[in-house]
């Protein structure tokens, strides 16, 4: 792979991460201006509601957009032999070399599947699930942005 | 039960590691028999005290991570309830009944 085919790999995953970041990002402040909804607030208030949609929605996307986009990206930009690396292999290197928190990445994981279960009846723990996604969001902001300023390092 | 060795030591490891002293965790569904095959791997965690969803959620983010960690991503389904707690969750009282105790910090 030359030099430029990696530069332009990398900055198509870094355009991609971005567009979800910048939309996560509105979303979050909207949702920082706020109190912390109640159970039956989140339940009953389809303002809310469309907010915690739009969080969860773009927190996938953002994670998706790391992982199949950013990491190869990165790993062949800083020249690593990831091609046949599984996942959790080339999460090892990037944690190894700082960009990445892999305690952290695999906990995202979970708080995805967890917003797999629908819950039925149980109302404080579809509460629980979607204010632990939306932290979750907000972390993975602050990782994307810190492994983009060390991808990208201001001049 | 059909966990490997490899397993049940992870899970011993993983709670050590994240859960609060005095916890337990227990093996339940269909991993506890023999017969089947495959299916996810479901665990009910005991805390010594009751805790609210959200300790509970963030209990069972934190013990499924370290778990990926140890043995890979799996279908992990993490149920938390004290032991000390009367509950009316049915999937608690259906974990109880034929639970298989792992793991005590």
């Amino acid at each position: 792979m030359t030099e430029a085919v990696r530069d332009a790999r990398l900055a198509a995953a870094l355009w991609e991460c971005d567009r979800h970041r910048a939309a996560l990002d509105e979303a979050l402040s909207e949702w920082r201006a706020l109190d912390t909804p109640s159970s039956q607030a989140l339940e009953q208030n389809s303002g809310l509601r469309r907010l915690t949609d739009q969080i969860i929605y773009r927190f996938t996307k953002l994670q998706d957009a790391m992982g199949e986009r950013l990491v190869p990206a990165a790993l062949g930009w800083l020249g690593e032999p990831h091609e046949v690396w599984p996942m959790r292999d080339r999460l090892d290197r990037l944690e190894k070399l700082g960009y990445l928190d892999v305690d952290a990445w695999l906990q995202w994981r979970d708080v995805r599947n967890r917003l797999a279960h629908e819950y039925p009846g149980a109302v404080d723990q579809r509460h629980a699930a979607v204010l632990a996604s939306v932290a979750a969001a907000g972390a993975m902001v602050a990782a994307f942005v810190h492994c983009k300023a060390k991808l990208l390092p201001s001049p | 039960m059909r966990l490997t060795k490899a397993e049940v030591l992870a899970i011993e490891a993983a709670a050590k590691a994240v859960l609060p002293r005095g916890a337990r965790v227990l093996l339940f569904g269909s991993r506890t028999d023999d017969a089947r095959r495959g299916g996810d791997i479901d665990l009910l965690v005991e805390p010594p005290t009751p805790v609210d969803a959200l300790l509970a959620a963030d209990l069972s983010t934190r013990l499924a991570a370290r778990l990926y960690r140890l043995i890979g991503e799996r279908r992990i389904d993490i149920v938390v309830a004290a032991a000390s707690e009367g509950e009316d969750r049915l999937i608690v009282r259906e974990a109880r009944r034929h639970a298989i105790e792992l793991a005590r910090t």
